[in-house]
């Protein structure tokens, strides 16, 4: 038998195997270089608002509703009560409500609560029920806007016996910053408009007080766009006020990224519902910090105490707190850098000493945070 | 034979993963990210429901919660997201919350973890189903070993009785089993061993047991007949023995060569389950060689004289044979018999057209099954599977807020974001569409002033020194060549300013598995083809029968292939086989098919084309010699083939739907092979050619060796 392979067909396969296998090894293509980007799309211009359509949720990266007020009961107790409604990111059906903050205040007594939900659950515009332009809630915690422009906060604190459960009437009075409700923020822009004067009923409840019937006054703000909202030095001061006179004031401080001051400005409303925009220098708009408040929670130092002077309408007074410690502590995965200070505040007329209106002082981006390192996951 | 005593132990040794191979791109990539990003990538999914309870209400917060202070408690849980800490952890209508737990253990070891998640659980009047991987892998481990033994259920009875009327006595009914069953036992034994030094599948069990016993009968068949034939020729035991030895063996050493050859091809994947259904399968078609040459010459030469006892089978002595009539007819009629046969199997192979591969999901299980159950709502209410989510780091050196850093990477993410089928990428330069490179300079101006929290998760979740890491979202199924062509497309950039780019993700996963095993694929394809054309080439000395041998037998696989995609695939039949189409075919089936398929098929065909050349040599004319070729084997052929047709359809009682598929594509490829190849289509071309079949240049004849 004869069983030995001829070298020819050795060569033959070996040929053979070898081209199959370098074809079975062949590399890809070239990679190819990245392009030049194109320019970015330009922001969008602004459009003018409609209600109630525009009080429901809009297709921006951030939005916010924010409702504060002072309340009196049919026993003369006074509270102050403040809820803010978050949502970032996402268009459509996706769009995602993030956070409720609400805090209750009784005044002259100087018992403060403030409390968070996260992971709201809600619809808005088309998605919620009976065309309401929003439906939110989480819990027994819950914010509406009805079609027809009436508002129903609900909030209760996870300790038993903290709560309110109001109704807000729509009042004729509007602010429409920087006249169309639009403005310019140092990254972003912002549709922004007031509700200063809401008719506020319903009940409060606190633990000294029990549940009590109240009626009072609301400043609902609405702000949605695509602004990032930085921390410390970056950050804003802010008053919504009304006063005595039937007028009211929104002025805001607003820091760049580096902590200079971005712009200064404000709208006035008269009583009669005239409106004025106005700005730090043209108007004569001073602030000056009297007293600082440091936050055991945060370390951070909140100008609580300032005098306000808007030259080109005569006014000239000082801000003081119902109580101090008015610190909105938010927590963003255990980091309490987004915390801010959110509360009751009377404007005192200088010369004179009397209270001459009330509202709300909102000092955001004063608490420092930890170095940047340390949140990337350095060591 | 010294290995033996080790085969039962030989599963408990064997993986179950082996899917993938460490060293593709995507795996580095995810270990990689995995590794700089602290993060892990065995995570188990909880989905949490009750039936009066929205999933943000106090009473539903306070029990879930509960419940996360329990899972904390176990060990190898690194972390634990609830809709609490993420929103996307919530359904849209409220009703079904997601909890993600993160495990800082293997897939293998995540078993003992998911036995204790559940032990500690108490969810209550809370319903909790646990999916993703570590469920899925514990299903899969579960279910295949259900498989197994609902399989030997069916297949045991019907092979048994197969096995006796073909055989027709009870003694030589026993010989097949004697001797796939030495090679089997032999075989695990060695496998046994053989994991000590390197780690080898459960599937290498699998193929084993198939072709073991397969092979066993498909030699024992063929020796035994030639065997009866000798003794019914009054050859005495001694003569009988060494005859069929001389003549039966010489294509039993080349029927197992060929099945060595297309098995052997596996191992050029470079796959871990490839390898080791080819390592055993190598394995136990030498012992089965091994055996059938040496043990069951030895066991005839003592059972011989009473092979024909105990008859359960009536001898059919009609005067009048089945295989002579079919031979009889298709010398008669050739093209006859050609044309509808051809349309037959090339009808069969145009779905394969269509062909999707696939990778392994919750879909691959029935519903019923806990992983499949808890995909089901992740798909339905959350949108989980209908997205395709990739990872793509890009490292870099310096300071990753540099303005000049910042208009890199802000280019590479637009380029990405320019992909085709590309429907968002975020990063740390991909926050705002409206934004240019001068927007992100300012904001990371003084970086530690970012509270925004999708902003801060970015910087936090995808932000390393040296490296960062751009999410790309796109509407494609990861399972789709769409999106396997995405990431071809995502990595053909070359890195801004010298760096690496990295792809991650399952839809990364199933494209470096399906570009590296097809392109592979065809060359290892041609290679088979070209080495066993060559080996039935030396055997037979005839260039048209090894080539109609390779043709008919790529044409019988392909047909496979397009059966299988009309079943699976399309989906026809599912509600009689019991399952729920998928829309792909698994990336490893068509390639195991092929290696065994092509084997086996060999195996007839050798047998098969033996006796027509042995008539030829004994100088009939050409059409008397297939006659009497087709009319000595066809009982063996369909015999040996029914055989393994019962044991691959007892596959389809399986609960996943790969073992279904590979027993269908396998039952059907064979059956195939034994009825329409192998006994018409084959004989047919064969006797169109005529004296063609036998031709060979004098040149090549002069070279080839002799056996």
């Amino acid at each position: 038998m004869r069983s030995s392979i001829h070298p020819k067909i050795i060569v033959c396969a070996s040929v053979t195997v070898a081209l199959i296998m370098a074809g079975a090894c062949s590399t890809g293509p070239e990679p190819r270089e990245v392009p030049v980007p194109a320019r970015p799309l330009p922001t969008s211009t602004p459009r003018p608002l409609a209600f109630p359509a525009d009080h429901s949720s809009h297709a921006s990266e951030t939005e916010w509703w924010y409702y504060s007020g002072h309340l009196m009961s049919d026993a003369g107790s006074e509270y102050g009560f403040h809820l803010a409604l978050f949502r970032t990111g996402g268009d459509g059906p996706d769009r995602t409500f993030e956070r409720i903050q609400a805090s209750v205040i009784e005044l002259g007594v100087g018992q403060h609560w403030h409390w968070t939900y996260d992971g709201v659950a809600g619809t808005a515009g088309s998605d919620a029920p009976d065309g309401m332009p929003l439906d939110v809630s989480v819990g027994e915690s819950s914010v509406r806007i009805g079609a027809g422009g009436a508002h129903a906060l609900k909030a209760s604190a996870r300790t038993d016996g903290i709560s309110f459960d109001l109704s807000l009437a729509q009042s004729d009075s509007m602010m429409l910053h920087d006249d169309i409700g639009w403005l310019a923020f140092p990254l972003g822009s912002s549709y922004y408009y007031t509700f200063p004067r809401m008719h506020v009923s319903g009940f409060v409840e606190t633990p000294g007080r029990g549940r009590e019937k109240v009626r009072g006054e609301a400043w609902y703000d609405h702000q949605w766009g695509d602004f990032v909202v930085l921390g410390w030095p970056s950050g804003w001061y802010w008053i919504g006020l009304n006063f005595d006179d039937g007028a009211s004031l929104m002025v805001s401080e607003v820091r760049d990224v580096d902590g200079g001051r971005f712009r200064l400005f404000g709208t006035y409303l008269d009583s009669s519902g005239n409106q004025r925009e106005l700005e730090g220098a043209t108007d004569a708009i001073e602030i000056e910090h009297l007293e600082y408040w440091t936050s055991p929670e945060t370390d951070a130092d909140y100008p609580i105490v300032s005098r306000v002077k808007v030259g080109s309408l005569g006014l000239d007074f000082e801000l003081w707190p119902a109580i101090k410690a008015q610190e909105a502590l938010t927590m963003v995965g255990g980091d309490a850098v987004a915390s801010y200070w959110e509360g009751s505040v009377s404007a005192m007329e200088v010369g004179t000493g009397r209270e001459i209106g009330r509202g709300y002082l909102e000092l955001a981006g004063y608490v420092k945070p930890e170095p940047l390192s340390w949140r990337m996951g350095r060591p | 034979m010294l290995t033996a005593p080790f085969a039962p132990f030989a599963n408990g040794r064997l993986a179950s993963g082996g899917f993938t191979n460490q060293d593709y791109e995507s795996n580095v990539a995810r270990r990689f990210v995995d590794e700089r990003f602290d993060q892990t990538s065995v995570g188990v999914i909880l989905v949490v429901r009750h039936d009066r309870l929205d999933a943000y209400s106090g009473e539903f917060i306070t029990g879930l919660e509960g419940i996360v202070q329990r899972l904390q408690s176990v060990d190898g849980v690194e972390s634990i997201e609830t809709h609490l800490t993420d929103p996307e952890l919530v359904s849209p209508d409220g009703r079904t919350a997601l909890v993600s737990v993160g495990l800082d253990v293997d897939i293998e070891g995540s078993i003992t973890v998911l036995m204790e998640l559940s032990n500690k659980m108490e969810p209550g009047e809370f319903d909790v189903i646990m999916t993703g991987g570590p469920p899925l892998y514990r299903d899969i481990v579960e279910a295949s070993g259900a498989d197994f033994r609902r399989g030997e259920l069916v297949a045991f009875p019907l092979a048994t009785i197969t096995l006796l009327l073909v055989f027709g006595t009870l003694v030589a009914a026993v010989i097949p089993v004697a001797i796939g069953g030495v090679a089997v036992v032999t075989a695990l034994g060695t496998i046994f061993w053989l994991v000590t030094v390197r780690d080898l599948s459960v599937l290498s069990f699998n193929i084993v047991s198939l072709l073991g016993i397969g092979m066993g009968i498909d030699y024992s068949l063929y020796y035994i007949s030639r065997f009866r034939e000798h003794r019914s020729r009054g050859a005495s035991l001694p003569r009988a023995i060494v005859s069929t030895q001389s003549q039966a063996g010489l294509a039993i050493l080349f029927a197992a060569l060929s099945s060595a050859i297309g098995l052997t091809s596996l191992l050029l994947f470079d796959l871990p389950v490839l390898d080791s259904v080819g390592i055993g399968a190598v394995i136990v078609i030498l012992l089965v060689l091994a055996a059938a040459l040496t043990l069951m010459p030895s066991i005839l030469a003592v059972i011989g004289p009473h092979i024909e006892r105990i008859r359960l089978v009536p001898r059919i002595d009609a005067g009048w044979n089945v295989w002579d009539a079919v031979a009889t007819f298709v010398m008669r009629r050739p093209v006859l018999v050609l044309v509808p046969t051809v349309s037959l199997l090339v009808a069969l192979v145009i779905p394969v057209r269509d062909l999707e591969l696939g990778g392994i999901d919750p879909n691959i299980l029935p519903r019923g099954w806990e992983s499949r159950e808890g995909a089901v709502i992740l798909e339905e209410e959350f949108g989980f599977n209908r997205q395709t989510l990739l990872l793509v780091a890009h490292t870099f050196e310096g300071d990753p807020f540099a303005p000049e850093a910042i208009d890199r990477m802000y280019a590479f993410g637009a380029a990405l974001a320019g992909v085709s089928n590309v429907s968002e990428v975020s990063s740390y330069v991909n926050i705002r569409s409206t934004w240019g490179p001068d927007d992100y300079s300012d904001l990371y101006r003084n970086p530690s002033s970012i509270i925004d929290p999708r902003i801060s998760s970015i910087l936090e979740d995808g932000l390393r020194e040296g490296v960062a890491l751009f999410a790309v979202s796109s509407d494609l199924h990861p399972s789709s060549s769409a999106a396997r062509q995405l990431v071809t497309d995502l990595r053909s950039f070359k890195p801004v300013d010298g760096g690496e780019v990295l792809v991650a993700g399952s839809a990364a996963d199933l494209a470096d598995l399906v570009n590296t095993l097809y392109s592979r694929f065809p060359y290892v394809m041609a290679l088979v083809v070209v080495l066993i054309f060559v080996s039935l080439l030396i055997q037979f000395r005839s260039l048209f029968i090894p080539l109609k041998a390779v043709l008919l037998n790529m044409l019988g696989i392909f047909a496979s292939y397009g059966a299988l995609v009309w079943v699976f695939q399309y989906g026809n039949l599912s509600g009689v086989l019991g399952f729920d189409p998928v829309g792909a075919i698994e990336t490893t089936t068509p390639i195991i098919l092929f290696a065994v398929v092509f084997g086996l098929s060999m195996d007839y065909e050798i047998f098969l084309m033996s006796r027509i050349r042995e008539a030829h040599r004994s100088h009939l004319g050409a059409r008397e010699s297939v006659r009497q070729g087709l009319q000595k084997t066809g009982s063996i052929i369909t015999g040996a083939g029914l055989i393994l047709v019962v044991v691959a359809a007892s596959f389809l009682v399986a609960d996943i739907v790969i073992v279904k598929a590979v027993g269908l594509g396998l039952g059907l490829a064979i059956l195939l092979d034994v009825t329409v190849v192998r006994l018409l289509v084959a004989p047919a071309l064969m006797r169109l050619m005529g004296d063609w079949n036998w031709w060979l240049p004098k040149w090549l004849d002069r070279i080839l060796p002799t056996f």
